[in-house]
């Protein structure tokens, strides 16, 4: 992942924390370094720029998280299908710029790319929770806020979490990326405790909305070289854009999955359709005016959001789930942000409760 | 004045007498002159309102941006033609140029609406007893209402949902994706 910063912000007090230190050591030089009382200030939008929120993304700081870490998955409700997933925020905002990233909603007002360096107290959280509920399966995701590893180059970050994770009886790791950033993880061994899982889309989104992000097919290979070192595997087709040609090229990309990574090392497979919120809508549409993938058939749903209507994106729902059960029958499937009646109408049942669903997919299956 | 110039005064002349938010004005004027010309047109021959603008200048360009094509060559097509030129009075003929418009922004849409917008039809039903399609095909929430004045009527109108019970739950799978769109 190649950055392009315009300055680094260190709160003083991690002046000389190890994590300064690597994130220096590996920046160009030429980056202007500031230290600061309070890196919040500097993660605020600068309304001077034409594009406050990727200015936002060219600002690195390096900073203390000053709220707790770990939270349960925002898409959690009773309504959703969802996954039982918890939360841990380790850094917000992203190097990477999809067009329809909800963060150029979720935290427009606090764009800098932040980086919490007081992550140690992270796993203190994480601790504690396990000594509360001994007997639960936890998946903890780091993948919310921002790319699980489009920063690792810089700070080594997933080495700790991976070495934490691995002494772990009831709790995994699930690192969320669309990058192929594993060199860090590969000279690691989670002793099964870890799993990465990667955002698929078709070249037609990738090349349209996921910029600077890997092509799609360097991370299935990623995925392969990190099942091989021992790492669970798993896939989001999530967001799901309804193109025209989408049935077709989300089956071809089906297919080059199951060609590139061995069924039986796939964790599970969830998905989702794209859902934007009325803001995020006009704020990706004003940011990328010319993506073809954010003016599909989406309209105004009863949740709120911006959907492809419900016909469309449920044909779209059970033409991979088809293609996914005749390849790979054995590979877990689960629908994001969907009602109960959808997940029945394609996997004929019923989605088990969050909770539930939490510890199968951290059991694997 | 040079010619690629002459729309804007004629533009701006429109947007101020109908009261256009400075944005859209400013979208508008940031088209192709050929482009903010065939808008122009559209709006002085139909005597679009506002909101109607507003609405167009969105489905155009976003009707632009998946197939590459301007607002000129997209409002010469034939369907569009028609409901500009066509008859009937000036609002009736705004009205279909803005739902032929809308319908050509979401093509799948409409074609699943009209299919299942079809098959309400020949279920039909008796007077009193709907079937209301959500709007937009939003969800997968289909409504029945049954509307009744007498004891009797009530009978007969449970016989005709019981009678159509079959076509209503295809409805719903249909509502739900069950076809091919
Ligand atoms: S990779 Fe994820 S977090 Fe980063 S811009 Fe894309 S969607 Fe947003």
């Amino acid at each position: 992942m190649r950055f392009d910063l315009d300055r680094v912000f260190i709160e003083n007090e991690f002046r000389d924390a190890p994590i300064s230190r690597r994130v220096l050591n590996a920046l160009d030089s030429r980056v202007a370094v500031q230290y600061v009382a309070d890196g919040r200030e500097a993660a605020k939008p600068d309304r001077r720029q034409a594009d406050p929120f990727a200015a936002g993304k060219r600002r690195l700081i390096l900073m203390r998280r000053r709220a707790p870490f770990l939270m349960a998955c925002p898409a959690g409700s009773a309504q959703f299908a969802c996954c039982g997933y918890l939360v841990l925020t380790l850094a917000s905002n992203c190097p990477m710029d999809c067009s329809y990233c909800f963060l150029q909603e979720y935290v427009a007002d606090n764009p800098g790319f932040q980086i919490y360096a007081n992550y140690a107290d992270a796993l203190d959280e994480i601790d504690a929770l396990i000594r509360k509920a001994p007997g639960r399966h936890f998946r903890v995701g780091t993948g919310e806020l921002a790319d699980s590893l489009a920063f690792d180059r810089l700070t080594g970050l997933s080495l700790d979490l991976v070495d934490y994770f691995s002494r772990q009886r009831n709790a995994v790791l699930e690192l969320k990326t669309k990058t192929d950033e594993i060199d860090n993880l590969l000279t690691a061994d989670p002793k099964g405790q870890v799993l990465v899982s990667w955002t698929l889309s078709p070249p037609a989104v990738f090349a349209s909305s996921e910029h600077r992000s890997a092509p799609p097919a360097a991370r299935m290979e990623a995925a392969r070289r990190l099942a091989d070192a021992g790492y669970g595997v798993a896939f989001h087709l999530d967001p799901m854009i309804a193109y025209p040609e989408a049935e077709r090229d989300y089956a071809e990309l089906l297919d080059r999955l199951f060609a590139t990574v061995n069924a039986s090392k796939i964790r599970f497979i969830s998905v989702g359709g794209l859902r934007m919120t009325p803001g995020l809508r006009r704020a990706a549409r004003r940011r990328f005016p010319a993506d073809p993938m954010l003016t599909g058939e989406e309209v105004l749903s009863p949740d709120g959001r911006y959907r492809t209507f419900t016909a469309l994106r449920g044909r779209l729902f059970d033409s991979v789930s088809k293609r996914i059960r005749s390849q790979a029958p054995g590979v877990a499937v689960y629908l994001c942000m969907e009602s109960a009646a959808m997940s029945e109408r394609i996997f004929g049942t019923r989605p088990p409760d969050p909770a539930k669903m939490g510890e199968i997919l951290a059991r694997g299956g | 004045m040079s010619d690629d110039s002459a729309h804007i005064g004629a533009v701006k002349a429109w947007a101020a007498e109908h009261h256009l938010p400075a944005a859209a004005t400013d979208r508008w004027l940031a088209l192709k002159p050929a482009d903010a010309l065939a808008i122009l047109e559209v709006a002085r021959e139909l005597r679009l309102r506002t909101a109607q603008m507003l609405n167009m200048l969105e489905l155009l360009d976003e009707i632009g941006v998946r197939e590459g094509q301007g607002a000129a060559k997209i409002v010469a097509r034939d369907e569009l033609r028609r409901t500009i030129c066509g008859a009937g009075s000036r609002p009736a003929r705004a009205s279909a140029f803005m739902e032929k418009l809308r319908e050509l922004r979401y093509p799948r849409l409409a074609r699943a609406r009209a299919n299942l917008e079809s098959a309400v039809a020949a279920m039909r039903l008796p007077r009193g007893l709907t079937v209301v399609l959500p709007k937009d095909l939003s969800s997968d929430e289909l409504m029945v209402r049954l509307t009744a004045h007498s004891a009797s009527e009530l009978d007969k109108l449970l016989q005709a949902l019981v009678d159509n019970r079959q076509q209503i739950a295809a409805l719903i799978e249909k509502l739900g994706g069950s076809d091919e769109i």
